[in-house]
Order: structure tokens, then sequence, then C-alpha cells
């Protein structure tokens, strides 16, 4: 690149230095704020798309959620299992099955997202019974009298060395009684 | 008087001519490819989930558009994934332009909403990532010299952001650690190592032990406080960005974080410059050499 720098160049060149300067600024000014802190809106969308993150923060490294699923056939009650964390301990044994290590997410989406439903509404909820469904036709795979969903924190205790429980809520119910939560065309 | 000199020899840089194009090449088709292996990867338990997960509609025109192949979810799962994983598979086959940019970013931003339930920030990474590679393009398309300015500054500026979104991501979390006294003792490793779904319990027991846990915590804190001032320094570059793959590393194993460890490790070739794949074709490893 022999040619002179034309004032166009040195002008784009101007423009885009102080459109980085200005980026960087606003990144580094979001960071530093206290994160309860957001004067502009401008700071929550750098916050979430540019500080991707935190990552492994302090207050959710410690405590795990876990879906436990229990079901009642022919006058008994099965022990609850937690699906997701059977299908974890199965990833970690064969480490290329990076799909197991994802099969149990999505029934501990639908419990998070059900923990934010009011009770009382529950069962007409779509996250219920979107929820509902998969842990028959997927986990359960049987007909069923009635299922049980617990959704529980368990929280390390440092200082004790063991775990403490806290239940998020449970669910008891008959699955016949759900509508489906999602039907394909 | 050193300061303006800088700032002018920075801003003649942007505008001279593109910046270590076949290392912004290699970059961006990696991405792609890291897209299309987890596409592939997580085919049959995304299969099953979208079977029960519904995707609202977006109100607004745009949205509709923007969110379109996520919608193919409603009508069949494996339709979704069979169009998405073609697209992806013809943008690493074209490699980065305009055209390939832009649906590139498309399918990353319906991934990040389809694999939602199954999400880590893996995909929030990955869409940001693809944000900034909309101008990564090495080809001129215009004769005229002001538009062409213009494509080479975007393309350079790209090329920072794309650097600065992962110094970012660091920065935001090693901050977030010093300023914890969990991360600052070491403790957060216990924590970690009793966080069931998280802790791979075939991580080695010699590192399970106080001693270990403030090591690695404050390794892990320094290394993303520091990363944003070290990786611009020729003779630190390399190294730096050696330690950052050793780290990916051991949190995909630690962690059971491969898509997210493996995202994150990728991004680092954004730092790399055209001159380390010659000498890597040339025989020599990366990182083998004084610059």
């Amino acid at each position: 690149m022999n040619e002179p720098r034309t004032a166009f160049r040195k002008l784009v060149g101007r423009i885009t230095f102080l459109l980085i300067v200005l980026h960087v600024s606003i990144a580094v000014i979001s960071l530093l704020l206290p994160q309860d802190y957001a004067p502009l809106k401008l700071i929550t969308f750098y916050r979430k798309y540019i500080l991707i993150g935190p990552f492994f923060q302090d207050k959710r490294i410690r405590h795990s959620t876990h879906l436990f699923v229990a079901y009642h056939k022919d006058g008994k009650w099965s022990d609850a299992r937690d699906y997701a964390n059977d299908d974890f301990v199965y990833y970690t044994n064969h480490p290329w099955r990076y799909d197991k290590l994802h099969a149990g997410d999505y029934a501990s989406y639908g419990a998070s997202s059900l923990s934010t439903v009011k009770q009382s509404n529950i069962q007409a909820s779509r996250a219920f019974r979107e929820l509902n469904q998969y842990v028959n036709e997927v986990l359960i795979r049987q007909q069923v009298d009635s299922v049980s969903i617990t959704y529980l924190k368990k929280h390390y205790l440092l200082e004790k060395g063991d775990f403490r429980l806290d239940t998020l809520f449970v669910h008891r119910y008959d699955p016949s009684k759900v509508d489906a939560g999602k039907t394909l065309d | 008087m050193p300061v303006k000199h800088w700032i002018e020899k920075f801003e003649a840089s942007l505008t001279s001519t593109r910046r270590q194009p076949l290392a912004s090449k290699i970059f961006f088709k990696s991405i792609v490819c890291y897209a299309l292996v987890k596409v592939i990867l997580i085919w049959n338990v995304s299969n099953v989930m979208l079977q029960y997960h519904n995707i609202s509609l977006p109100r607004s025109l745009v949205g509709k558009i923007a969110l379109a192949p996520a919608f193919l979810t409603n009508i069949h799962p494996n339709l979704f994934q069979s169009v998405v994983g073609a697209l992806l598979l013809v943008i690493l086959i074209v490699g980065p332009n305009y055209i390939a940019n832009v649906a590139f970013c498309w399918l990353a931003l319906n991934l990040a909403v389809v694999y939602h339930p199954l999400g880590n920030g893996a995909d929030l990474i990955l869409l940001m990532l693809s944000v900034w590679c909309i101008p990564l393009d090495s080809k001129d398309y215009f004769s005229s010299s002001k538009l062409g300015t213009v494509q080479v500054a975007s393309f350079n500026v790209a090329r920072l952001l794309l650097q600065w979104q992962i110094i970012f991501v660091y920065m935001s979390s090693g901050l977030d650690k010093i300023l914890s006294e969990a991360w600052r003792s070491g403790q957060a490793f216990q924590f970690i190592r009793h966080f069931q779904g998280l802790y791979n319990p075939t991580f080695p027991s010699v590192f399970q032990t106080p001693f270990w846990d403030f090591v690695l915590a404050w390794v892990t804190i320094i290394f993303e406080l520091s990363f944003g001032a070290l990786v611009w320094n020729r003779f630190a570059r390399k190294k730096v960005l050696t330690i950052g793959l050793v780290f990916h590393i051991v949190i995909w194993w630690m962690l059971s974080l491969p898509d997210f460890a493996m995202i994150m490790a990728l991004s680092l070739l954004i730092f790399l410059e055209d001159a380390d794949y010659y000498l890597l074709v040339g025989g020599k490893r990366v990182g083998s050499y004084e610059l």
C-alpha cells in the first residue's frame, strides 16, 4: 500500500479509533460499576452481551438444583430418581457421550421454569404441561397412576462438610389429567 | 507526543490493509465448525427436547424473520437441525464473506434460542462472536477507494472487537472472582467439588486438597485478570494463549463443560497471526520461537 493516505482514510481511521475507544470505555465502566447499579439501559446491554458471565460465581457454585421423579403404580410408589444425575454419571464414565451430558438439561430447565409459577396455577401452565409430557414419555415411559416431582436445592455446607436440602416445590398429580404441552403439526 | 504518535500509527493501521486475513479466516471457520459439530453431537438430545418444548413466535415481522429457522422446530425437530446443519456445512466450505457471515450470525441466534433449555454460556459467546464476524470478508468488492477503505477498516475493527469480546469475558469473571472471599481463599473449589452435575469425579484426586484449591483458584484469577494485558505483548502472547488452552482443557475435564471449554479455546485463535500459521506449516510448533 504505497498510495498516500488521503484525508478520507485519516477520517475513517479516526472514527474507527474513537468507536473502539468508546466501546472499550463503556465496557470497562459497565464492569466497574456495582452489579446492582445500571443507570443506563446501555450498561445493562453491555453486561448481558459484551461482558458475558461472570462464570462460576460464588453464589452459583454453592448449590446445585435437582429434579426427583417418582411414580405410583400397582399400589406403590417407586424410588425418587434424579434422571439428570444418572445421565451425568454416565457421561463421566463415557466422556465421548456428549449427548448424555445434556440429556437431563431439559427436565431441569422445565423444573426451574416451574419454580416461578404459582402453585395454584401450576397444572395449567405451559411449562408444567411440557414437563409432564417429557417426564412421562421420556423418563418414566410407562402408564402410571400418579407422578411426584420434587425440585430441590442442594447446598454444600463447608463448615459441616455436609449438605442442606431446600425443597423448592413438590407436586403430585395424575398425569392423565394434564393436557399435552406440545403437539407437532 | 509518543501517545499521539501511537494513536496516529494505530489509526493508519486500521485503514491501510486487512490485518491477519488468514488467521481471521481460520478463526471464522473454526467457530463455524464448532457450531456444526455441536449440532451433530447434540442432535438426538435436542430432537427429543424439541418434541416437547414450544418456541414462541415473536409478534414483529423482524422477529419472525430473525427466528424463522427456530420455528421449523414447531413443524418437526429434525427439519430445523437438518436445515441448520446443511447451512453451516455450506458456510464452512464457502468460508467468510458478507453473506456467509450474516447467515452464520442468523443461525447462531437461532441455535441460542432453540438450545436455550440445554444451554450454558457457550451459545451466547458463539452468538456474540458471530455478530463481530460479520465484517470479516477479505475480498475487495468496490472499485471506489473510499468504500474500499471503509471495508478494510470494518474488517480490522471486527477483528479487534472479537479480541476485546474474549478479553471482556475473562475480565468480567476475573474481577468477580477476586472480589469473592470463596475464590480468594480457594474454598470455591471445595464448593465446585461438591456440585453434583458439574464436577467430574474422574478428575485426579491429587488436586483435591486445600493447597491445590488455593493454587488453582489463584491461577484462575491471575490468568483471567492478566489475559487482557499480556495477550497484546508480543513476547507474552503465545505463552498466554498456551496457558489459556491448558486452562480450558482443565475446565473441559474438571467441570464437565466441553462445549464451553471448546468455544473459549477456539476463541483464542483470534489472537494468532498469519505468521504463526506459516510457521506451523513450516514444521515448527506454535509458541516455540521468539519474535
